[in-house]
């Protein structure tokens, strides 16, 4: 047992397309198709190559991200890591019993009862049957599905689905757990609790092998990141810098067709450069995290090399989707600051944060004065966290305070 | 993961296993009023009408029985018959159960041979019923010996030989699926060509100039059931040779399939 609770090397996964898979013994034996009009054509598997030479290592007891878009290999990957798929070329190797969460409702059998499947996937991960005698009425309690538990799955919800499999895989006493995004189709209260189990799983040493798309939580929980890109591995290592260079290609991508300029365009002389951004409250300190609803001062610092008349400076928020929330500019909002040269900053008050809980990320940029020449902008670095337990009775991204009238 | 692949893997997944057998014979006669009555009255009525045309409506002669004071058909046809629907079960229900819990092998990892075990063993389970109450009549007629106790000795190598056939056709039968309809057709021809519903002193030595009779003999399947009929009804052993052969046959069958199995599952999870 070495400190690597799974080591991927040099990992190539090739699936044959089945579109040309032959069906029957006929075709099988004579290889022909028939093709379109009279003509017959050989029958081929185009090979597609889903992952490519992709070597990582997570480390005993890690918290480990993969992203990715769809269709990038993530899945794959985590099949190949659980030992379903065999790697067409290269090395897994899984230090400890697994349990993988791939799809909805991980090996349900739909004829047969909750409590039945409970049983048939504990024992299909080797777990004996009197430990989970012991565990089944704790599972049953995590899925909620007192009353369902001993009808056949196939009249289960998705919801259902996810939640008792989620619960079956993290109550087998796992030594390394594997979870696809399913666990989003869970509600949010649901998904909530799945977190906060995951985090006392692994802070009793379990292994976490993660896919999801929600790009804040994978920043503030894993230890290290992984992302894929067209079934090769873009970037590995500290989830900041994996989540900033994902984002990057999205916006390159994104950006390219708005034509926007991309953010390595100022590196270079400009007079005018943002330093820093600091997050203050209504008091002046500088929490880890806010509430909702709480003022809010975003401070940006400049340092200007020499004399620039009325820059306009601008914030985007944007959450952890990179979906564009806010984006207040000073010349917009009427503000002027002059002439600026050296060290300064501005500030930008809110007086309530209108943003429900999560992670956001804060770019600023600074313009000329008729905001036509960008001296700087920096994106993706300062996040700010919003906290508190979401209001179940709400939803959405934003608090709007509005109020309600009725009327005939 | 330790030993992935070998034998010692499928005894590591024997809570598996046993679940499997669970689940198959739980759920076998749910709602059926006559629920368990079923394994025993199937078997029954089928020997009964193999019994009442081969026997008294064609009157084909049964020998006569170990202990020399009776003849019956029922009872020399039910000799064979067990070793038939042990050979038959394991076949169909290897394929079976590959299909039915192959959709599982997509989501987490067993060893793909785990349904086809646990199929054998809800089969063996079901043949021991079967034998049971033919060598309680047996008893019952006085017509017992030592060479009972070889008859479960027969059954593990007829259980092993057809686990063989049954692996290789079940995984051929994931990709296509004519396997599992053209598998109905054989075993129904193979059904007629052993010596089953009839002793195979009937047919004759040579037919379309053929030597049938010794070409029904060399049927392996043959073999285990004439060897049946030899240890239960006549109270005969089949003799060192014999029993020698009937072990090496299935046991290279068994390997021989297996071996097939294992290469070719090695990517199954993409093909169901």
């Amino acid at each position: 047992m070495g400190e690597n609770a799974v080591v991927v090397e040099g990992v190539s996964k090739r699936f044959r397309l089945t579109l040309d898979r032959p069906l029957s013994l006929k075709e099988a034996w004579t290889g022909l198709r028939p093709g379109s009009g009279r003509s017959f054509r050989r029958v081929r598997s185009e090979p597609f190559w889903a992952l490519r030479d992709i070597s990582l290592e997570v480390p005993r007891g890690s918290m480990y991200g993969l992203v990715g878009r769809n269709g990038s290999g993530k899945s794959t990957l985590l099949r190949v890591m659980a030992g379903i798929y065999r790697p067409t070329e290269g090395r897994v190797e899984a230090n400890g019993r697994t349990s993988a969460l791939l799809e909805l409702g991980a090996g349900f059998h739909p004829a047969l009862s909750g409590r039945e499947n409970i049983y048939l996937n504990a024992s299909v991960l080797g777990v004996p049957k009197s430990q989970i005698d012991d565990r089944v009425e704790q599972i049953v309690e995590f899925a909620g599905l007192e009353e369902f538990i001993d009808s056949p799955v196939k009249i289960y919800s998705s919801g259902m689905y996810v939640r008792l499999g989620f619960a079956v895989a993290v109550h087998v006493d796992p030594e390394i757990l594997i979870v696809d995004e399913v666990v989003a189709v869970g509600d949010e209260e649901f998904q909530l609790r799945c977190f906060s189990h995951l985090e006392s799983l692994r802070s009793q040493g379990v292994t976490i092998v993660l896919v999801s798309h929600d790009l804040g939580m994978l920043r503030a929980n894993c230890d290290q990141m992984a992302w894929l890109n067209r079934g090769l591995l873009a970037a590995v290592g500290d989830p900041q810098d994996v989540v900033n260079a994902y984002l990057d290609t999205i916006d390159t991508e994104g950006a390219a067709s708005v034509g926007h300029r991309p953010r390595s365009d100022t590196e270079g002389e400009t007079p005018l450069r943002i330093t820093n951004l600091e997050f203050f409250d209504g008091a002046g300190h500088r929490p880890k995290s806010f509430a909702s609803g709480d003022p809010l001062v975003v401070r940006i610092h400049y340092s200007a090399s020499e004399p620039v008349e009325d820059p306009v400076f601008s914030l985007g928020f944007y959450d952890h989707n990179n979906l564009h929330l806010a984006g207040p500019r000073s010349h917009v909002d009427g503000f002027r600051p002059g002439k600026v040269d050296g060290e300064g900053w501005v500030e930008f008050r809110l007086l309530r944060i209108p943003f429900r809980s999560g992670a956001f990320h804060v770019n600023a940029a600074v313009q000329d004065s008729d905001a036509s020449f960008l001296y700087d902008r920096r994106a993706r670095e300062f996040w700010l966290q919003i906290s508190g337990e979401p209001d179940p009775q709400a939803n959405g991204l934003l608090n709007l305070e509005g109020d309600w009238r009725a009327g005939v | 993961m330790t030993d992935r692949g070998g034998v010692l893997e499928i005894w590591g997944y024997r809570e598996l296993i046993g679940r499997l057998v669970q689940r198959e014979l739980g759920s076998r006669y749910k709602r059926s009023v006559l629920g368990w009555l079923w394994s025993m009255l199937n078997p029954a009525a089928t020997l009964a009408i193999y019994a009442l045309v081969f026997g008294v409506l064609l009157k084909f002669d049964p020998p006569r029985a170990g202990n020399g004071r009776f003849d019956n058909f029922a009872l020399y046809l039910f000799c064979a018959l067990v070793m038939w629907n042990a050979f038959y079960g394991v076949i169909t229900g290897a394929m079976s159960a590959l299909l039915d819990l192959g959709s599982l092998l997509g989501k987490v990892y067993f060893p793909p041979e785990a349904p086809a075990v646990a199929a054998l063993l809800t089969v063996l389970f079901q043949a021991a019923i079967e034998a049971s109450i033919l060598m309680l009549i047996l008893i019952c007629l006085v017509n017992v010996s030592w060479t009972f106790l070889l008859w479960p000795v027969l059954l593990l190598f007829l259980a092993i030989f057809a686990l063989g056939i049954g692996l290789v056709l079940s995984v051929w039968n994931v990709r296509y699926r004519d396997v599992g309809y053209l598998s109905t057709i054989v075993l129904q021809f193979l059904f007629y060509v052993t010596p089953i519903v009839y002793p195979l002193s009937l047919i004759p030595e040579r037919a379309m100039g053929l030597p049938v009779r010794d070409i029904i003999r060399l049927n392996p399947l043959s073999q285990f059931t004439e060897a049946s009929r030899e240890l239960l009804y006549g109270l005969d052993w089949p003799g060192v040779l014999r029993l020698g052969l009937m072990a090496l046959i299935s046991l290279a069958v068994g390997a021989g399939g297996w071996l097939m199995f294992k290469v070719r599952t090695r990517d199954i999870a993409e093909e169901l």
